[in-house]
This record gives C-alpha cells, sequence and structure tokens, in this order.
C-alpha cells in the first residue's frame, strides 16, 4: 500500500542530490563513492533524452549506451583536468557532447530528429580519438603487463587525479613519499613496457 | 607532480613521442577502467527504472481503485434546509441550497462561504459547505470542516460528519485515517454498516 509513496519520496531525493552543483561536487571528489554517486546522477539525467536522440537518428539502443558512455567519460575527464567551462546545463553539455559524437560517427550531414533546440557547438578535439579499436587494444595490452597495485596508482593518479594523501589511504601505504616512490617506479616500468613495443610505434608512425 | 599530470591533458592524436605515449597509454586504461563502471551503472539504471515504472503503473491502478471505491460511495446528503423566511440573511442561505439541489456545488460553496460570513455558527450551513467542497474535489478543506463539526459535538451532524470525513481521507489517500475515522462510527447509526463495509474495502488493498 505504501510502495508508490517510497517511489515519490526517492524520486523527490534524486532531485535534491543530481542538482548541476551536487553532480559537480560529487565528480571532483576524492571519493570513490561520492564519484559514483555523481556519475548515477549523470546517468539518469541524461539517459532518456540522448537515447531518443540516437534511437531517432538511424541509432539501435545499444548505440545509444555507447554514445552515452563516451560523452559521460569526456565530461568526467574534463571536470576531473579542472578544464571543464560550463555556460549551460549539465545535461545540455552532455546532450551536445553525444550529438557530436554521434555526427562523427554516422557521417551526417542533414537535419537531425529528435533534436533538442538547445545544444552547444562542442570543439572536435574532445570527441576525437574515442574511437580506435586498433590502438586502444595495444595500449591496454601494454597497460596490462603492469601489476595491480601499478595499474591502480598510475590510475588513481594520473587519470583520477586524486592527492597522494587519498592514494596513500587507499592503496594503505605508511606515507606520502612511499606512494610517491610507488608511483615512480611504476611509471618508470610503463615506460619501458611501451619501449619495448617497437613494432608498435613504427605501425603509429607510418599510420 | 602538475606537469607530470598536465601530460594527461596536453594529449594530441598525431604525436608519437615517447613520454605522451605514456600518457595516452595510461588514459586509455583510465576510459577503459570507467567504461567498466558506466556498464554496471546503466545496467542498474535499467533495471531500477523499470521497477519504478511497474510500480508506477501499480501507483496508477491503485489511484483508479481509490477513486472507484469513493465514487461508490460518495453521495452528497439531500438538501433537508426549508428556508420559509424573506429576511435578507436567509435568502443567501436559500439561494445557495438551491444551487446545491440543482448539483452546482461551486455554486453553492460560493454563496454558503458568504452566508457563514454572518452567521458562523451554523452548523447545517457548514455541513452542506463540506459536502460541496467534497464534491468539487476539495478533500482538504472539507476535512477541516467536518473536524470541526465533530469537535463540536453537535449530536444531529457528528455521525454525518465523520462518515464524510472518512470519505474525504479516502479520496486523499489517507487510508490509514480514514479507518480511525470509520472506527469511531457508532454502531447505533445508519452508517455503521456502511462503514464496516468500506473499512473492509480499504483492507483489501
Amino acid at each position: 500500500m505504501y510502495i508508490f509513496t517510497e517511489n515519490i519520496i526517492l524520486l523527490m531525493k534524486e532531485k535534491i542530490i543530481c542538482s548541476d552543483s551536487n553532480i559537480l561536487k560529487l565528480i571532483k571528489s576524492d571519493s570513490e563513492s561520492d564519484n559514483s554517486e555523481g556519475l548515477n546522477c549523470l546517468y539518469s539525467i541524461c539517459n532518456k533524452t540522448i537515447l531518443k536522440f540516437i534511437t531517432g537518428n538511424n541509432g539501435t539502443a545499444d548505440d545509444a549506451k555507447d554514445v552515452i558512455q563516451d560523452a559521460l567519460i569526456v565530461f568526467y575527464e574534463q571536470v576531473k583536468n579542472d578544464n571543464l567551462e560550463l555556460n549551460c546545463s549539465i545535461s545540455t553539455y552532455i546532450y551536445s557532447v553525444s550529438r557530436n559524437i554521434w555526427l562523427k560517427k554516422i557521417k551526417f550531414k542533414g537535419k537531425f530528429v529528435n533534436d533538442l533546440t538547445e545544444f552547444i557547438s562542442i570543439d572536435d578535439n574532445l570527441t576525437d580519438g574515442l574511437d580506435n579499436e586498433f590502438r586502444d587494444k595495444e595500449f591496454l595490452k601494454m597497460f596490462n603487463e603492469l601489476g595491480e597495485s601499478c595499474k591502480e596508482i598510475l590510475l588513481f593518479y594520473y587519470y583520477d587525479n586524486l592527492s597522494m594523501k587519498e592514494i596513500m589511504d587507499r592503496m594503505n601505504f605508511k606515507s606520502e613519499q612511499t606512494a610517491k616512490n610507488k608511483k615512480y617506479k611504476c611509471l618508470n616500468y610503463l615506460r619501458y613496457i611501451i619501449s619495448k613495443n617497437n613494432n608498435f610505434k613504427d605501425h603509429i608512425r607510418n599510420k | 607532480m602538475n606537469s607530470d599530470r598536465q601530460n594527461i591533458s596536453a594529449i594530441n592524436d598525431s604525436d608519437i613521442a615517447e613520454p605522451l605515449f605514456l600518457t595516452k597509454v595510461i588514459r586509455t586504461a583510465g576510459r577503459e577502467n570507467l567504461r567498466k563502471k558506466l556498464i554496471v551503472i546503466g545496467e542498474n539504471y535499467f533495471k531500477t527504472h523499470e521497477k519504478k515504472a511497474e510500480s508506477m503503473g501499480n501507483l496508477k491502478e491503485f489511484k483508479t481503485k481509490i477513486q472507484d471505491i469513493f465514487l461508490f460511495y460518495f453521495s452528497p446528503y439531500e438538501n433537508l434546509i426549508t428556508v420559509r423566511s424573506n429576511k435578507a440573511k436567509d435568502i443567501l442561505l436559500q439561494e445557495a441550497m438551491s444551487l446545491y439541489s440543482l448539483k452546482d456545488y461551486s455554486g453553492a460553496v460560493k454563496l454558503l462561504r458568504k452566508h457563514l460570513v454572518n452567521n458562523p455558527e451554523d452548523p447545517l450551513s457548514q455541513f452542506y459547505l463540506g459536502i460541496s467542497l467534497m464534491a468539487t474535489d476539495k478533500f482538504d478543506n472539507a476535512s477541516v470542516i467536518f473536524k470541526r463539526i465533530i469537535k463540536k459535538g453537535n449530536p444531529l451532524l457528528t455521525e454525518h460528519s465523520k462518515w464524510y470525513l472518512a470519505l474525504s481521507n479516502l479520496s486523499n489517500f489517507n487510508l490509514h485515517e480514514a479507518v480511525i475515522i470509520l472506527n469511531e462510527i457508532s454502531e447505533k447509526t445508519s452508517y455503521s454498516r456502511k462503514a464496516s463495509n468500506l473499512k473492509k474495502k480499504i483492507s483489501s488493498l
């Protein structure tokens, strides 16, 4: 009898948590659970419009899922690197990025259907390089030659932009200096792995 | 530390110098990691979304059931007010109850309110105002009026007011409140059987 009341409460809670300012706080945060909550919010605010747009313009639901993931990756990286200049709502921004991604994918020159009237122009550089399967496979192969703790520390530091203190806490290092040293060693090892792969570099050079 | 991180954002796909290779590799791995998280979030989102849609569907069904029960039991009390005088204060009441009898409940609300300005303690007018408000879907306002009548303990109107207050609560989805009031309806009144049946219907929801 009271299930519907629970859902109304959940919907209201979602509205408060998923405000634009809160989403930015959650993604910028060093806390993993905050980041997850932020990503959840992003999904819930943009999924419907992007799904409608993609499926209305020669795409499938799976295409839409891929495009949403790519758009959220762009957004995440922009926020983490402090590069985001937001002059519109987050949902408009992510829609605009998705639109840009889809436009490139299908190389469409006509008029889209189900297109929102509000979108901003997105720098192509932002969405370049999201879709290079060959290169990604090779890069991942090299990265996966590292041990788990090396992979973790490099991602935490370079991708998630965590502080040394947060990394020290998450990975149970004795001190920040220990964490720094570990990061340095792992980076050097990755350099070594890449330098071994001369064939790959030649291939890229010649592409 | 900052110069290390700056490499991440200064990525140029055509650049194949080794330091940038390094950051490209890390970025690719970071994206792969993030993509895996997003896949899980996406799956959970769709599962939750389906559950919400299902329970919103159940909510609609639930609301319809409540509305059906309300319509089955609600019927405006017949007009028992007979106004024989030609005094000004009574003409307004006369007109109000004419509208009430003609089922113009919003018209009746307006005139009954005007009448009550000068006759604030007239319990019968209050009672019919309460019913007119229910007939125009103003259940909160109606509830206030019936509660007032019940509080004053008017011997003629208390049991009637309890019945209509219970129905107002039902229509507002205050089912718990509705049942409490129905329990207070005396077994000696004409409402007792209806109250008992209504309680059974609410409990079965």
